[in-house]
């Protein structure tokens, strides 16, 4: 066979093996894609046929020859070899035994989560949008839920590639995982191992803890989706994470329902009933969860029943006008809060919050058996509690009056928890509160804004309906580690691995070339 | 087996009476050492700014394996790449440039006893360079508290890696008479392996899948970080299984061309 045409034969090659390369990676998507695999696929054959057609009886002859025969065997053996390997590494993939080396077991999953994931029933998925569709670490996390259970999916996506996913799940801040099970659904702002397996025990749950939101004084409606004011980004953030959400008219019950797993007062522009405030003290003697959402200029019935439970509402409005500076006009009645107390709701809780119409809200357990009564959450020194509340809301003034004023940082958010035994009622347990003098707050505007009041409201809730059966996962690290010289012990450090081995191997090196020479 | 270690004995020997073992061992460990001091010095330098900040939080993060070990044995990798394909570009080329390779195989060895003796050569000689670098944890273990644990796994990782790039080499030594030509297609080779994953994060899920796998360094990074995976060794076993059995059939196949 003349060389030219082994020439064409290789040639045809070439062309088919590229043509598959850029079907393989672009998949033929563009016009520019298809011409490209098109005209080189179209050359490869072309090619072939040429080299072929040069003499079928020349090919039979090639065939024929030993050479050829061994290298066809040659070419089937590797291709069989390769092909057992890869079968080897699809099981080995499938079936791959993990060792962590690490002390601390950083890689691994805490056994409390394997326990979560091993008893799963049905599928479960989870979606992580992270910026650009890559975030390794998280990757690696919810890699190994996979890893022990067949039944947990995952995948990462850019929530700008697919906006309409997150606009449907409601994704505001990358690194959110969406967990799913069955019609379950929940979603996590902050993906650390703890995190995300207590969504996985809450979405797994079956029976699913009520919030019960009082209505009929005026409130702000958990259904207006449109006006910054109304709730409903709050009812949405109860639903996502797996609450059922119901409105009660309490003025027409006896008493607070059986089945409410936590009372919410959100906002009463009216006051409420005497017998509605008996179902409410009753409801929290036998061991009821609060959250009082209660603004200043309202709900001063509230007023004595809190303070039994150790929370004293300021009758004021919270201002702050160094950030007013930042705000334009306005009287600075929307204090920012990045101060927190030591608390459950506010562990690992860094992120600021903002409070606009605020009332201060102090602690006042001192002397009450069985309380137990945390300030939540503290605006900033520079801010006060304004007491004249007439010339704030009808002159539109405010100053810090030393003798009446409530001088910052000011209180805004109390939690409580009441040991009903000690306390001298009848019932064992405990009832638990969480008060904050604002409803704003809470509001579309506030939950969906830039500040981190979701976070804040929906631990709060979370403590409140004490979700026991949720585990706490310390997080772990690679165990930090110093390292001590002395200065010469640095210098000859240096020596040793700049300067001296390379030197010795230098020399060892010529030596060797000088005697060979 | 005894013939190959005899192959084995005698393909160090030529690689330390030759210019080539001292020049890759001498810029290796110079590099090496280079990296090592300044990554100490970087480290000691965050660990004083952190405590000038009095920051107790990310103090606690500051440890030895992740800013000193881990970016050691990943920047030793990559110079790998470059030296190894050096080292191996002799094993077959010069022995068809020289034309003793008819004498070789000729000779009564088999030809497995020739590709594994070369290979038992090669590995040997990365034994020793690699064994050198140890002196740099060795000085974090005594100056200071790393975790052992997780260096192991890490040099586990950085030698099964030099081994894989090896057999690539005597591959692609097989191929050819040129030991510029085994070099580069080896060098090319290694890297195309290295950077494969590359596209993986935009690609759709199946080929992202295979090209993470196909990658030496996803393997790798997983064994720097102190995980050991039994699909990460089965990965290695096999480039290294699989290059071996090709150069075998490469070498084999002047008897029959």
């Amino acid at each position: 066979m003349r060389r030219s045409q082994s020439l064409l034969g290789l040639l045809g090659l070439v062309f088919l093996l590229f043509a598959v390369i850029a079907g393989a990676f672009t998949g033929g998507r563009t016009i520019i894609d298809v011409v490209y695999i098109a005209a080189n696929g179209v050359a490869g054959v072309f090619c072939l046929i040429a080299y072929l057609s040069a003499g079928l009886e020349q090919v039979r002859h090639v065939v024929s020859e030993r050479s050829t025969r061994y290298g066809a065997n040659v070419i089937v053996g590797s291709l069989a070899f390769l092909g057992v390997l890869i079968v080897l590494n699809y099981l080995g993939a499938r079936h791959s035994k993990r060792f962590d080396l690490t002390e601390q077991k950083v890689y691994s999953l805490s056994d409390q989560s394997v326990n979560v994931v091993k008893n799963l029933e049905n599928e479960l998925k989870m979606i992580a949008f992270v910026e650009g569709g890559i975030n390794p670490e998280l990757r690696d996390l919810l890699s190994n839920y996979a890893r022990y259970s067949s039944k947990v999916s995952y995948e990462l996506v850019d929530p700008d590639k697919q906006p309409e996913l997150a606009e449907k799940y409601q994704i505001r801040t990358y690194n959110t995982v969406r967990v799913e099970y069955g019609n379950e659904s929940t979603l996590v702002t902050q993906p650390t191992e703890e995190n995300i397996t207590n969504a996985i025990i809450k979405v797994t749950r079956k029976t699913r803890k009520v919030v019960c939101v009082i209505e009929g004084h005026g409130e702000p409606d958990l259904d207006d989706l449109q006006s910054p004011k109304g709730l409903a980004s709050f009812r949405t953030a109860l639903t996502n994470e797996n609450y059922e959400v119901k409105k009660v008219l309490l003025a027409s019950e006896p008493k607070v329902p059986d089945d409410c797993s936590v009372v919410v007062i959100a906002g009463p522009q009216r006051p409420f009933l005497d017998h509605e405030m008996q179902a409410i003290e009753s409801y929290l003697d036998g061991g009821g969860r609060l959250l009082a959402l209660i603004p200043p200029r309202t709900g001063a019935e509230f007023g004595p029943v809190l303070e039994k439970w150790g929370v004293k509402l300021g009758n004021d409005v919270v201002v702050d006008q160094v950030v007013r500076l930042f705000q334009g006009p306005a009287l600075g009645l929307t204090p920012l809060a990045n101060t927190y107390g030591f608390h459950e709701i506010t562990r690992d809780f860094k992120q600021r919050t903002i409070f606009p119409m605020t009332r201060s809200v102090k602690a006042d357990a001192a002397g009450k058996s069985g309380l137990t009564a945390v300030e939540l959450v503290k605006t900033s020194p520079s801010s006060w509690g304004e007491t004249d509340l007439d010339g704030v809301f009808q002159r539109g003034e405010a100053s810090l009056d030393g003798s009446s004023d409530l001088k910052g940082p000011v209180p805004v958010a109390v939690a409580v928890e009441a040991n009903l035994k000690q306390m001298g009622k009848e019932k064992d347990g405990s009832a638990r509160l969480v008060v904050f003098g604002s409803i704003e707050f809470a509001s579309n505007r506030e939950l969906d804004g830039t500040f981190y009041n979701r976070d804040l409201l929906m631990n709060a809730v979370g403590w409140l309906v004490g979700e026991s059966d949720l585990v706490s996962i310390r997080p772990r690290g690679i165990r930090a580690s110093r390292i001590q010289f002395t200065p010469e012990q640095s210098l000859m450090t240096f020596y040793l691995t700049v300067l001296l081995i390379p030197q010795l191997l230098l020399i060892a090196g010529i030596a060797v070339w000088w005697r060979r020479e | 087996m005894k013939n190959a270690f005899t192959i084995a004995g005698k393909e160090l020997r030529a690689a330390f009476v030759s210019p080539i073992a001292y020049v890759v061992l001498t810029g290796f460990m110079l590099l090496g050492g280079w990296f090592f001091f300044n990554l100490l010095n970087r480290f000691n330098f965050l660990v004083q700014i952190y405590m000038s900040f009095r920051s107790p939080e990310v103090q606690s993060r500051l440890n030895l394996n992740e800013l000193v070990v881990a970016p050691l044995l990943g920047n030793l990798s990559v110079v790998l790449i470059i030296l190894v394909p050096v080292i191996t570009m002799r094993s077959f080329a010069e022995e068809k440039r020289a034309g003793t390779y008819e004498l070789l195989l000729t000779s009564p060895l088999s030809i497995a006893e020739i590709v594994i003796g070369k290979f038992i050569g090669v590995v040997a000689f990365l034994l020793i360079m690699l064994g050198l670098t140890a002196v740099y944890p060795a000085i974090l273990l005594i100056y200071g508290n790393p975790e052992p644990g997780i260096i192991a796994a890490g040099y586990l990782g950085l030698f099964l890696l030099a081994v894989s790039f090896a057999t690539v080499g005597l591959l692609t030594s097989s191929f050819t008479d040129n030991q510029i030509v085994a070099a580069v297609s080896c060098l090319i080779v290694l890297l195309l392996l290295y950077v494969i994953s590359w596209p993986a994060e935009t690609a759709g899920p199946t080929l992202a899948a295979v090209l993470r796998y196909l990658s030496l360094t996803e393997h790798f990074s997983e064994m720097v970080k102190g995980v050991i995976e039994t699909k990460d060794l089965i990965y290695f076993g096999s480039v290294i299984v699989l290059a071996l059995y090709l150069t075998h059939r490469s070498v084999e196949s002047v008897r029959w061309r």
